[in-house]
This record gives structure tokens, sequence and C-alpha cells, in this order.
């Protein structure tokens, strides 16, 4: 049987390096061949079972679940989707209509998705400055959906937020994700899109979901590790 | 892989993939008959090479015959082949320790030839130590070619060490526990038996072509009490001349380095020093089997003070060869000092006490050579079946076992470590399978990382950190430089819990206030032992690991203790 | 972890050039360079089941109370932080011991023999051994320093071609360049080209950043690489299809290294990307 290294090491809860080392050093039944790892199942698992290691089987454990790349803001945000037009003049409208976007959730998720985050603006306005808000739950919600998404709302008129910078809000960034590190991975990642001031000027223009979604993909490129 | 080529891998073949060691066993065959014929075919063409220049002998020049020897077998080593390593032995158990046995192609002729050049011309060194470098070398070739993984290979190296061994002493014995003993320092089944196989095609390949006789015959020892008593006297004696031969040899190095001139040039001044001594006294020359055999015999006649003069000679000779360049091994000259000193403790117990009835002198000489050995390499199961293979005498193998055994413990009060391993264990390259030592050098930090730690920025308020908190599972949280990554500090629960309990500072406080930012950190490139000797000096239990600045993971103790068990019960469980 | 590239110092004029090759690719490409300044001629690699000694050619001791100096100063011009190698555990005292698990090396035509020999055609054998041997790729350079705006791939449809594949498209990711694939197709056409990236998922990639993808259809291979822009950097694998010989390199990596004088950036047989 053929598998990728990094999927055995995976499998067996071991580090990629001590995996390839006992390859090469010979305490392990498995062949190397190339980035691939050739192995008899039951061999290894008679090997696994005598050194008290653990042999996860493919069922139990999907392969892609232990190798968790980085989420990509372009795959949480055409998840969360766009919505254009958030009418309303105060924080709880805005929030309200933008909770009411937000897919696959049932409605008492959502009272309790908006109670949240009406806690979490009690605290200190989540208005980041230069119009741009990122509404998000201090914790995750209960059942939250188990990948992350980011609704994107752009308002019809400038919204007051009680923003750090005072300046009305014309975009708001719902971040709902199942894990707080998740949250701060598409936090950094977010942030690094609002540094650029050309971004800024391109959100004003409230562009159509498949011209952000273009842009966003090309952020998330220059972010990703050579 | 193409079809045609699968027998370049026989470990894939199914035969083989369940358990390999049929065919450790069958490589194991071929390895020790490819060692055996190299170490054939260095004696013929020592002897060869002696015979031709022996007519040479009586002429005034004849002095300067070692150091034209030594100083072409120096240029044929370090200029045209580079290899540029010592004596052999020590550069095989540190491929083994480090590498798992990989050598070089070129050193499976290397050391033949250039020894060949040294003794042949009668410098004062054994053949062994290059045709177990050079046995040890051509199993890890092999092993190379069939692509075997680093267990099979260094069982190959073994197979080659003693397969050299066993063809060069016709002792199939002596080559198993020389292997095993000094090169793997591992007996487990699995090493053993494929080492056994290729000590026997070793010796069968030798016996095909030499015959089958044992090197140093002897005649019948009646050997009594008094005798095996009279033993621990020579062991002492042995330790002292093994710690002589050692000092002498590591002294010899040492001033030869000072010598301002190019390799060979000091190879020819110490070969020509030999050479001066030899004229003197001729028994020094080459690797002296001959005299071995007198004195077994008991026909060497030569008195007290001559003897015991060789004994200092032969040391000298020894030194000069191989501490100034030229190439060959210690074992034959511990072999031939040893039956010197055998020899001169003989006369000495005659001198004193005449009334006794000793036995032969030439069970001393040969308790002397065991004694010698054991001595010099700190291996006494070595020296022990050594010698009762090549003299054939097991009548006298309690005394054996007294002389190696008091030898090897009298030189390890003085010299922690053998002649050979001196310089690896200094240097800590000395792993030995299942130590301390090599779990650790095997592991490496980049396995140990803990990467599930959760970075904080220094501007984030108390009151989201407690958010943080919530989710975390370790008690450490690196604080990073917002934008650059830059690793600015650590916050280690224990230190800011008075906080926590405090909700009026949670929105005055920032992270960046109550971070720690004098940290012990570590380098991925360290080495675990000394990352293990930091944590202890300082009692810590985790260290960040930290790359120019960039923040990895964590390290602690808790997950070496983790993975140190997982390897140590791999490492110590075969398949 | 960050990515490093070992580069061996010479402290001569073409030495000079070489790390200037190996700095313009460092900064482009975001590794960092790692530079050993030899103190004897010879040097051990122990590979995966390979050890390779190299005997350098005696000028990469020329100056060396300079070299560290100059070194420092060619990176420094270069924007790129200078970094020594020292060796850690020696063989024998004048035989160190090269760690293998970089993520790229740099190397001229020729480390052992005489710089004299290093011309187009000739690959030298010690380099020929770490390309086999190695599990990094290896950046072949130019003899004179030569900035490249592109990446050029060849592609065979083997698997190393699929590595190289790889290779490029994070070469050309990491730097923003532009990307260009060349082929010779034997007697099969595009689509068995492309089927060879689907099934390795590379077709997104392929979509993404291939700019354009050339066949020479007609006429010999030699006469198509004047096709390759000057200045980019060729990336490929050292062999193709045939059955793996021990010395030289697959028919198209031997032509190709015979007629271009751009930086090649070889993948070897044993190549494998990092996780």
């Amino acid at each position: 049987m053929k598998q990728p290294l990094p999927e055995i090491a995976c499998r067996m809860d071991l580090h990629v390096d001590t995996l390839e080392r006992w390859i090469r050093q010979g305490r392990i039944p498995i062949r190397k061949s190339g980035g691939f790892g050739d192995y008899d199942e039951s061999v290894l698992a008679q090997w696994a079972r005598k050194h008290n290691l653990p042999l996860k089987t493919d069922a139990d454990a999907p392969a892609d679940a232990c190798l968790a790349k980085e989420e990509t803001l372009h795959q949480a945000m055409s998840r969360g989707g766009v919505l254009h037009g958030i009418t309303g003049t105060d924080t709880e409208s805005v929030l309200s209509q933008l909770v009411a976007a937000v897919p696959d959730l049932t409605s008492p998720q959502r009272e309790e998705l908006l109670q949240r985050l009406m806690e979490r603006e009690a605290l200190t306005s989540t208005g980041i400055g230069k119009g741009v808000a990122i509404p998000h739950p201090r914790s995750p919600i209960s059942d939250s959906p188990p990948s992350p998404r980011i609704v994107t709302g752009f308002t019809v008129e400038p919204v007051h937020y009680r923003a750090i910078d005072d300046k009305p809000v014309f975009v708001l960034f719902l971040l709902l994700c199942p894990t707080t590190q998740i949250h701060l991975q598409l936090l950094s990642r977010l942030a690094f899109c609002l540094r650029d001031s050309a971004f800024l000027t391109f959100l004003q223009t409230q562009p159509a979901r498949r011209e952000l979604l273009d842009r966003i993909a090309g952020f998330d490129r220059q972010l990703e590790p050579a | 892989m193409k079809r045609q080529r699968i027998w370049r891998f026989p470990a894939a073949w199914s035969l083989f993939r369940r358990d390999d060691r049929l065919l450790l066993i069958l490589i194991g065959v071929i390895v020790g008959v490819c060692s055996g014929l190299a170490a054939v075919v260095l004696n013929r063409s020592l002897v060869a090479m002696l015979e031709w220049f022996h007519g040479y002998r009586l002429y005034w020049w004849s002095f300067l015959l070692p150091g034209a020897g030594a100083a072409l077998s120096s240029l044929f080593l370090n200029n045209l082949l580079r290899e540029g390593a010592g004596h052999g032995v020590p550069e095989v158990i540190y491929s083994v320790s480090r590498y798992g046995g990989l050598m070089r192609m070129r050193s499976s002729f290397s050391r033949l030839i250039s020894s060949c050049l040294t003794i042949g011309t009668g410098g004062s060194a054994g053949p062994e130590a290059p045709v177990v470098m050079s046995g040890a070398a051509i199993g890890s070739n092999i092993a190379k070619f069939f692509s075997l993984n680093d267990r099979q290979r260094v069982t190959l190296v073994g197979c080659g060490a003693a397969g050299a061994i066993s063809s060069i002493f016709n002792a199939p014995i002596a080559g198993l526990v020389f292997s095993i003993e000094v090169i793997l320092g591992e007996w487990t089944a699995l090493n053993i038996i494929p080492i056994a196989i290729a000590s026997v095609a070793g010796t069968e390949v030798s016996r095909l072509l030499q015959g089958n006789r044992i090197p140093f015959a002897h005649r019948e020892f009646h050997i009594q009490l008094p005798d095996t008593l009279a033993t621990v006297g020579l062991a002492v004696l042995c330790a002292a001349a093994s710690l002589l031969l050692t000092w002498s040899l590591r002294r010899m190095g040492r001033i030869s380095r000072k010598v301002p001139a190019p390799q060979w040039v000091r190879a020819a001044i110490g070969g020509c020093a030999v050479g001066l001594i030899g004229g003197y006294i001729p028994v020094v020359l080459g690797e002296g089997y001959h005299s071995i055999q007198a004195m077994i015999d008991g026909a060497f006649q030569q008195g007290l003070l001559l003897v015991a003069a060789a004994v200092f000679a032969k040391t000298l000779a020894t030194a000069f060869t191989l501490g100034w360049g030229g190439s060959g091994g210690i074992f034959a000259p511990c072999l031939v000092i040893g039956s010197f000193v055998g020899l001169t403790y003989h006369r000495l117990l005659e001198a004193v006490w005449p009334a006794m009835n000793w036995v032969n002198e030439g069970c001393f000489a040969l308790l002397g050579m065991a004694g010698l050995i054991s001595g010099m390499l700190q291996a006494p199961l070595t020296g022990i079946f050594l010698i009762v293979e090549i003299t054939g005498g097991y009548e006298v193998v309690l005394s054996l076992i007294i002389v190696s055994a008091v030898s090897t413990t009298l030189c390890h009060y003085v010299e922690s470590a053998s002649f050979y391993m001196k310089d690896l264990v200094d240097s800590g390259h000395l792993l030995r399978p299942r130590t301390d030592a090599r779990v650790l050098s095997d592991l490496s930090v980049r396995e140990l990382l803990e990467t599930d730690c959760i970075c904080v920025h220094p501007n984030m308020l108390l009151r989201d950190f407690i958010d943080v908190l919530q989710q975390a599972r370790r008690n450490y949280f690196p604080v990073e430089e917002e934008g650059s990554n830059k690793f600015l500090g650590i916050i280690h629960l224990d230190d800011i819990r008075p906080y926590l309990f405090n909700p009026g500072m949670y929105d005055v406080v920032l992270v960046g206030q109550i971070m720690d930012t004098e940290v012990e950190t570590v380098d991925p490139q360290e080495d675990l032992q000394e990352i293990l000797s930091r944590m202890d000096a300082m009692r810590l239990f985790s260290m960040p690991v930290v790359s120019h600045g960039v923040f990895l993971g964590m390290i602690s103790k808790a997950t070496l203790l983790d993975r140190y068990r997982k390897e140590l019960m791999v490492q110590t469980q075969h398949l | 972890m960050e990515l490093q590239l070992f580069h061996i110092f010479r402290n001569t004029p073409l030495g000079r050039e070489t790390l200037l090759q190996s700095a313009y690719f460092c900064k482009s490409v975001g590794v960092r360079p790692m530079l050993y300044i030899p103190k004897s001629t010879k040097f051990l690699m122990y590979f995966e089941n390979d050890v390779v000694q190299v005997d350098l050619d005696s000028s990469y001791l020329t100056a060396s109370e300079t070299a560290r100096a100059n070194a420092e100063m060619l990176l420094e011009q270069q924007g790129v932080a200078a970094e020594f190698f020292k060796p850690k555990h020696y063989t024998a005292s004048t035989l160190p011991d090269i760690p293998t698990d970089f993520d790229f090396m740099c190397c001229p035509r020729s480390i052992s023999d005489l710089s004299s020999k290093i011309g187009l055609g000739y690959i030298g054998p010690r380099v020929r051994r770490i390309v086999q041997a190695a599990r990094f790729p290896v950046l072949i350079t130019s003899p004179v320093y030569k900035p490249w705006k592109s990446v050029a791939i060849f592609f065979g449809g083997s698997v190393n071609a699929v590595n190289a594949f790889k290779l490029g498209v994070r070469v050309s990711r990491a730097t923003g360049a532009p990307l260009r694939m060349y082929t010779q197709p034997g007697n099969r056409d595009r689509s068995e080209y492309e089927r060879i990236l689907e099934g390795e998922n590379l077709m997104q990639e392929l979509k993404d950043r291939v700019e354009d993808w050339i066949f020479f259809d007609n006429g010999s291979f030699e006469d198509h690489l004047y096709d390759v822009p000057h200045d980019a950097l060729v990336v490929l694998g050292a062999y193709g299809h045939g059955l793996i010989k021990d010395i030289v390199f697959g028919s198209k990596m031997e032509k190709i290294q015979s007629v271009i004088s751009n930086n090649l950036l070889i993948v070897g047989p044993r190549y494998t990307a990092g996780y």
C-alpha cells in the first residue's frame, strides 16, 4: 500500500522527520519511494501493536484532518458570501442583517450569535478604523459550523459604529470560526489585507462578490509560504 | 522503478519484506567472501613484498627502504586517493555511530595498497586494521548497492569486518567477537547470525586459498597452578606495555604534526627511523609474525636484557611508523610486543625462582599477546578468542581469561577508552546502540517541536488575552511583534496568575507589559544534549525555539519524555 | 522553518559571480544563504543512502583571511543577511562532514576540477554525484552573474519532471516571475501531458501560473532551445524516462546543459519537496 509520508506520520501520531528517520534506520517496516511510504497494512499494524504505538485507520481519521492547512480568506469568504445594501443607522440593526445572511445556521443559533456579537460590541467596538469593522463573538458559538466563514457586508450609508477613530463604518466582515486558533489566523490575514490602502479604496467602490473574491485570492497567494 | 531493475532492491521482494534475516544472511555471505578475499590478497602480497625486499636487507642503505615505502603509501593515500583519514578502525566505528555505516567506495581498497607499501618495505605495523576497514567498506558499499537501510547496512559493515579478521587469522570466532565487541557494540540475535555466517565465509575463503593452517601452531603446554597464579603479574606487565604503546603512539603523532613538512616527507622520516632501529634489532621490522612463531616455539635465544630491549624497540618502531604517517594497524605490533613481554616475564621468573618448574616460555608469549590485545582494545573477549584460535591452545584458556580480564581492567583505570575509541569518546561521537547518547543524537529539535502554542501581540489587552486563554491548551504564550512576527518574549501562565483574577486590570494592562522578555531560547540547529544540559542547569521545563528572531514552537521535557520512550522502544525491540 | 541555501564560497572573481548568483536567488525566492568557507579542500556529505566525498579545487582556499569579509560585503550589497556554516562533526581532522538537510545547494558547474574546465557541456563528477544523491535541488549557476526575470520549466512527463514542475511553480510563486513551460513531445500530444499533471492534481497550478506552454513540434531539440529567453531560470529534472544510468544524466538534461548557459535548477531523482 502506498501513501504519502505525512499521512502515515499523521496516522501514527509521529513527526514526519521521525518517521523518515525510522524508515532510513530500518526500524519500521515501511519502504520509502520518493515522498511515499510503501508498506503492508497488516505488517505495520502488527509492528505498531508490538511497539505500543497508535495506528489510526483511515476511517477514524480522515487523512486531511490532521494535515490542517492554514485556512485561506478566499475559502472563508466564499463560504460566508457578500451582502450588499445593508440599511439601518445603529450597530444592532446592521448586525442583525449580517447575522441573517450567515448561511447554514438555525434560528436559535442566529439569536445566540447576535446576542454574543452585541455583548462583544458592548465591551469595545470592533470598528478598527478607516471605516472597517470586524464584528465577531468572543468565543465560538455553540455548535458552530466546522468550517470558518466570513460574511462581508457593505452598508448603503456609512453607519455610526463607535469605531476607535470615530469614523463611520461602510464595510463589515463578520468573522465566525470554530476555534480561536483559526480565528486568530483569519484575523491576521484580514489585517494584512486591510493595511493595503489600495484595497481600502477598492472596498469603497462596493465591489461585486466575484471581484472581491478575486482580489482576496491574490492576497492569499502572497501570504502562502513559498 | 523499472521492472528489470528489481534485483537491485531485494529488500522489496515479498519474501524479505516481513523478515529480512534470510536476506542479511545471504548478503552477509557475499560480504564475507569479498572481505575474506581482500584479506587473502593483502596477506599474499605482503609475503611477496617481504621476500622480494629480503635480499636488499644486507646493504647499508636498506634503512631507507621503510622510509620510501611509508612516503609512497602516504602519497598514495593523501594525494592520489585523498582519503584524509587515520588508522581505519576509528573511522569505521564513527560511521557506524553517526551515519548508519555509510562509507566511501575508495576506502574499500585504499588501505590495502597503502598498508602493503608501508609494511612490505619493513614498516612496523599490522595488516589487520586496513583489512577490517576494507571489509567494512565493502560491506557498506554492497548494502548501498542494494539500497538497504541503516540497520541492515550496519550489520553488513560488521559482516565485512568479521570476514576480514576471520580470513586473515583463520579464526572465525575471533572475527565474530571482534566485530560485535569493538565495531558494533550490540549483541542481538539479529546481528550475530549474519556476522557469524560471514565469519564462516571469510574463513572458508582463506582456507580454500591458503590451506587450513593455524597461524601460530605450538607444542602442548602443561600449565599448572603456580603458572596460572603467575599470570597475574604478567597481566600487570602487559597493561603497562599497552599503556606505553598508547602513550608513545599519541606522543609521536603530536611531535610529527609539529614538523613543518608535507605529510609524505614526515612519513619518510618516520620510516627511515624505523629502518635505523631495524638495522640493530631486525625483529622490529614488518608485521613480525615470524618472530611470534619463533617465540611460541621457544626458539628465541636472546637473553633477558635483549628481549626487554626488543619490547621498547618494537614500541618505538610502531610509534614511528604509525605516528609519522605510515599506514597500518596496531593489531600485529600488539601481538609481537605482547609475546616479547611474555618472554621477558618468563626470563624474569626463571631468574628469580630458578628452582620452580615453570611451563615453557612459549606459553607466556602467548598469554602476553592476549594481555596486550585486551589492554589496547579494552576488549577482553576478542583477546581471549583470538589467542585461543590462532594458537589452537585451548588448554591455557584459564590463564588467558585471567590475563585478559586483569589487563583490560588495569588499562581502563588509566585510559577511560581504548586506543581506537579515545578520540571518538572525547568528541562525543561514540554512540553505542541503546544508550542515552544514541537516543538523544537521533532525536532532533524539529521532531520535538510543539507548535500548538497560540501567539499573541504585545498590544493586546489583558481582556482579549483572557479570551485566548480560554481556548488554549498550553501554559506558554509567545509574544510576537505585529506584522514582522519577530519574537519579543513569552508569557508564562504562572507568572501572570495574580492579574488574571483582578478584573480591574483587564482593560489597563497590555500583553506587552506582562511578558517576560529575558527568556532563554533554543536554536533549532542545537544538539539535544546541549539543550538538555542547559535546561537542567537553569531548572527549566520548557524553552521556546527561536530561529532568526522568529518563534517556531516550544520544546519541553514532557514531550521529550514521550518521544524518548517511543524512540527507546523502537530501538530496543526489533522487527 | 526558514529555507536555506548552501553555498561554498570561493574567494576568487569566479566565486564572486557564483555568490552573486546565489544572493540573487536567495533574495528573490526568500531563502537564507548559508555560506561555507572551506578550511580544507576535502569534505564529506552523508546522504540518505550514499556518502559523497568532495575534493574541492584548491582555488577554494585562496586568501582565506579576506574570504569572510568579501562574502559579507557581496551579500550586503544584495541586501541578504550573511550566515556562515561551521562544521560540527569531523570524520577525520581534515575531513569535515557537511549536513545534507539544506533546501537548496548552489554549485558552479564544477567544484572538484580546475575551474578552467568550466564551460558548456561540462558538469563535474562531484556535482553529478550530489545531484544524484541529494534530496534538495541544485542550482547550477552560469559562469557570470546573470539575474533572471522569468522561470522556464522543461517538462517531459516523467516523475522528475513533475517534481521540477512543482518546484518551478514554487519559485515563480515566491518571486512573482512569469513562468513558461517547454516540452519536446515524443509521440504523445498535449492532452497526454495534461493528463499527467491532472493525475497529480496540478491542473490548478497550470492554469494559474503558467503563462505559456510551448511544444517543440518539429526540428531538433537544440534548435528550439534558442527560444528559451536568455534571462530565464531553467528548472528541470536530471533524468527523464530513460533507464537511470549512474554517470550521465538524462539525454535532454545533457543537451540542455551543453547548449544553454542560463542558470539551471536541477531536480535529482531523490528530490523530495519539504513538507
